[in-house]
Order: C-alpha cells, then structure tokens, then sequence
C-alpha cells in the first residue's frame, strides 16, 4: 500500500515534467494558440459546397486506393503469416519471417508512400502500394498470431493420420482460422480507407491531395467540406464492415 | 496377450505384435521422468485398456507410439518397424477429439483418406466419388450418417465422438489409439461407443484406449494395463480387474 501511493507519486511526477517540458504550462503560448484555433474554427464554417463534385470523385479514388491495396496485402500477407506461425513452419523460418515483417512495420504508411511517390511519381497508384506493403506487415502479424491460436491437438491429430503439410494447412489451419481472417481483413480495409485519406498530402492521389491544397491555399471552407465528405464515407464503411465482421465472429 | 519384454527380437515374427515397447523412458528436461522404463508388448487384433489416474502418462505414452514425442532411452517398434512411421495406418483420438470444427463431418472423415489421394484435386475440395462414399459409409457404421454435412460445431459431445471415430477408420488402420475419449459422455453413451467401436474395428485391428474407468476397462478390453506415476505397474486380464486390485494406484 506504501509502495503504492509511492508509485503513483513518481509516475505522475514523470508525466507533469513531460508535459512541463512539451510545453503544455506556458501559458501565453497556449493562450495565442487558442485564440487561433478560434478563428480558424470560424474560418471553417460554413462549407463550401460547390467543390463537393470533384470532392466525391477523389474519394472514390480513395477507397478504390484502400480496397486495391488492402486486396494486394491480403494475398501477400497470407504466405507470409503461415512462414510467420511457429506451428506451422517452425522455429528457425517463423524467426526470419518475423524480423522481415518487423521490418516493414517500423515504416508507416505515409512514409511508404514517398518512397513510392519518388519512384513512380505522384497519383494512386504509390498510394496504393503503400497501403499494401503496410498491409502486408499488419496482417500478417495479425495471420499468425490467429494461425499459433488454431488448437494444437487439432493438429496434431490430423498430422496423425499422414496428412502432407500444405492439405494440413488447406484443412485445419486455414477452416479454423477463417473467420479471424476475413474479419481481420475487413479492420484492415476500413483502417486503409481512413490513412488513405492522407496519403495525398504526399501526393499519392486521393482526398488528402484536395485537402492539403485547400490548406496551403486558406480555403478552409471548401476543407471542410472535404472533411465532412470523407467522414460521412468513413463512417458508412466502418458500420458496414462492423455489422460483417460481427457475422464472422458470431458464426464461429 | 502382453508378455514382459528381454526376449530375444525375432524378427521373422514380428508381426505377431501391433507394438513393442522396451525400456522406455521419457522427460521433457532431462529432469524429471514422466515415462519409468515401460515395457510393453501389444499383440496385434487385441484390445487393450490403459488404465491410471489422471496426469500418469498415458497420453504421453500415446504420443511415444505415434512418434510425436521421441523416447530419452529404450526401444519403440510400431508395426514391426522402429524407424519411420506409416502414419496412416495408426489412428489417434486424442482426447478432445481433434476434430475441424469448421468443416462438415463428411470433410473430417476424409481427412483420414488423405494420405491415399492425390494433391490437386483435393486443395480445391475435390474428392474421389470412391472415397466420398466411404467415408459416407463410415459415418453411416458410426451411427451419425444423418448428420454428414453438418459442421462439427453444431454437433454434440456423442456425435463428434462418432465422427472422430469415422475419421480414424477411414484411415482403415491397423492400430487406433483412444485416448480418454469417452470420458467427457454420460455412461450409457460411453458404453454404445465403446462397444460400437470394438465392433467395426476388424479383426486385425489393434485398440488401445486410456482410460481412467475400471469399469469400462473391464468390459471393454481383453488385457489391462495399468500405470501409475510413469511406471507400469500391473498388467492384468481384464476380466479379473476389480476395484480393490488397483485401488492402491487410485489412492
């Protein structure tokens, strides 16, 4: 109990003198700050809403980018999570297969897509395979995580009977993980719709390429709309995907 | 049927024996041993009853005789051979089954045909019409032909023990491990798919179930062994299994 209260004193000593250091008591700034997001929020409104068109139109691409690329990662991602399962590849290939897709998870998506903007120059098709390299990182730690789940007196009584690996894979592992796969596959597909948004501030095609102009141009109104436009998008995905994960999960 | 072991191999009549076992020990660490130099001669087409309280190495023993646990010391000859196993001529039932959930009943009893049938089809779920009806077949024997295409999870504790029974004669083997497999059903059950299940093995059919159930271990097979601790210590004709002869193990 002592030891406790002693804790908590040290903690929250750690975290005042973070925030002290980040900034967050110096209070004339915070007080310029606020007055300007005052008038910027006033600058927001009211929308403009004669941009919603070409708005609507790069939106699409933008979820055209999260599909293609959330599809890409997915067929990657699945050779990649079985090489990643102790279970199933064993110890000395899941290790490698899993620092490789360490790797690829340090680097976000954003920066994925400059790379990708640098060597195939601006539009889609860099966002696209940004998102699926990122993809590929997140599910197939997401596979073989619900791969090693797959209980192992399952497997091992169907190794009983002879079985060669790959069938192994197409009848137990594969049946048995299902609905963790395709509801994965969904999180991953509305997660891609929402970080697609900003991969045009690099250039890498989408809403975020009208919404990074708008910003640098101080049309904030039509910025609004824009952000409006993609949470009403995103919002409509995210229920639609949830109401089908929900029927894997309750199948099962 | 089960003779203590030093006896010279001969090697021109081992089928005589489903499996052989000398001198077996096992532990994970090198420490502590789960396995106490087991000796064990099984006698092919005979039925034989593991008995022993709970953690007394029975599965382990199991898993020594599909080759899933490797012994520290001491010999292992499954169907005459010491080296590689043909595995789908053993059909193990693990405890909780091991059955796919997720596929239909019909889908787990082929599982147990794999061995015999080709890659390509299969990967797409494509199956030998001769296959297909046999272990349409086997289900049928099993009493749960009705159930075919369900999916094993909306199937009951009884009926997947059917299914998990179907699968291992599918592999049409010459030895089937049962291990606790009837211990989670009600007695009446227990007894129908035991006594079901001695009835299909065939003659030449070696079955060994573990069991904590003297009762059923008397009823059910023609010898009893019983192991305690990781050593066995009796070796009995089960029909002269009663509850005070192994009350000491229990105890």
């Amino acid at each position: 109990m002592k030891n406790g209260l002693l804790h908590t004193v040290i903690l929250s000593g750690i975290i005042l003198y973070l925030a002290h250091s980040i900034g967050f008591f110096d209070l004339d700034k915070l007080a310029a700050g606020s007055k300007n997001l005052i008038t910027f929020t006033h600058d927001l409104f009211p929308p403009d809403f004669s941009v919603t068109e070409p708005l609507l139109y790069s939106i699409f691409e933008t979820i055209q980018m999260a599909l293609l690329g959330t599809v890409l990662g997915f067929i990657a991602a699945l050779p990649l999570g079985l090489l990643g399962a102790r279970n199933i590849s064993g110890i000395g290939i899941s290790a490698a297969a899993r620092l490789i897709l360490g790797g690829i998870r340090t680097i976000p998506a954003l920066l994925w897509a400059i790379i990708f903007v640098v060597a195939f120059g601006l539009g889609p098709l860099p966002g696209t395979l940004g998102l699926a390299i990122y993809s590929v990182g997140y599910l197939s730690k997401l596979y073989y995580e619900a791969f090693e789940a797959v209980d192992q007196e399952v497997i091992e009584a169907v190794r009983a009977t002879g079985i060669s690996r790959l069938k192994e894979i197409r009848f137990v592992v594969l049946p048995e993980s299902m609905n963790h796969i395709l509801s994965q596959l969904f999180f991953m597909f509305e997660y891609n719709v929402r970080s697609s948004a900003i991969l045009g501030f690099v250039g890498a095609g989408g809403i975020g390429f009208y919404m990074i102009s708008y910003i640098q141009l101080f049309q904030y109104q039509r910025l609004t709309t824009a952000v409006l436009l993609t949470l009403a998008v995103v919002l409509v995905i995210d229920l639609a995907s949830a109401r089908i994960r929900d029927r894997f999960l309750t199948t099962s | 049927m089960i003779q203590a072991t030093g006896s010279q191999k001969n090697w021109d009549n081992m089928e005589e024996f489903a499996v052989e076992l000398s001198s077996v020990w096992y532990s994970p660490n090198g420490d502590h041993h789960i396995l106490k130099n087991i000796d064990l001669k099984i006698k092919r087409g005979t039925c034989i009853a593991l008995i022993g309280p709970s953690g007394s190495g029975k599965t382990t023993l199991f898993k020594i005789i599909t080759r899933f646990l490797k012994p520290c010391s001491g010999s292992v000859i499954v169907r005459g051979s010491c080296g590689s196993l043909e595995r789908n001529k053993v059909g193990y039932i693990p405890q909780q089954l091991g059955l796919v959930r997720s596929l239909t009943a019909l889908e787990n009893v082929l599982i147990g045909a794999h061995s015999r049938i080709g890659l390509a089809g299969t990967l797409l779920g494509i199956f030998p019409k001769k296959e297909v009806e046999l272990a349409a077949k086997y289900l049928n024997m099993a009493g749960i032909g009705h159930k075919a295409a369900k999916k094993v999870y909306t199937l009951s504790g009884g009926e997947r023990q059917r299914v998990a029974i179907a699968r291992a004669l599918m592999q049409q083997p010459e030895i089937i491990l049962a291990d606790e497999f009837v211990s989670n059903l009600d007695i009446i059950t227990a007894r129908e798919i035991l006594g079901m299940m001695k009835k299909l093995k065939g003659e030449d059919t070696t079955l060994i179930i573990a069991t904590h159930d003297i009762d059923l271990a008397r009823d059910y097979s023609e010898t009893t062994v019983v192991i305690k601790d990781g050593a066995k210590v009796m070796e009995i004709n089960s029909a002269e299994l009663d509850y005070k002869k192994v009350k000491d193990v229990f105890t």
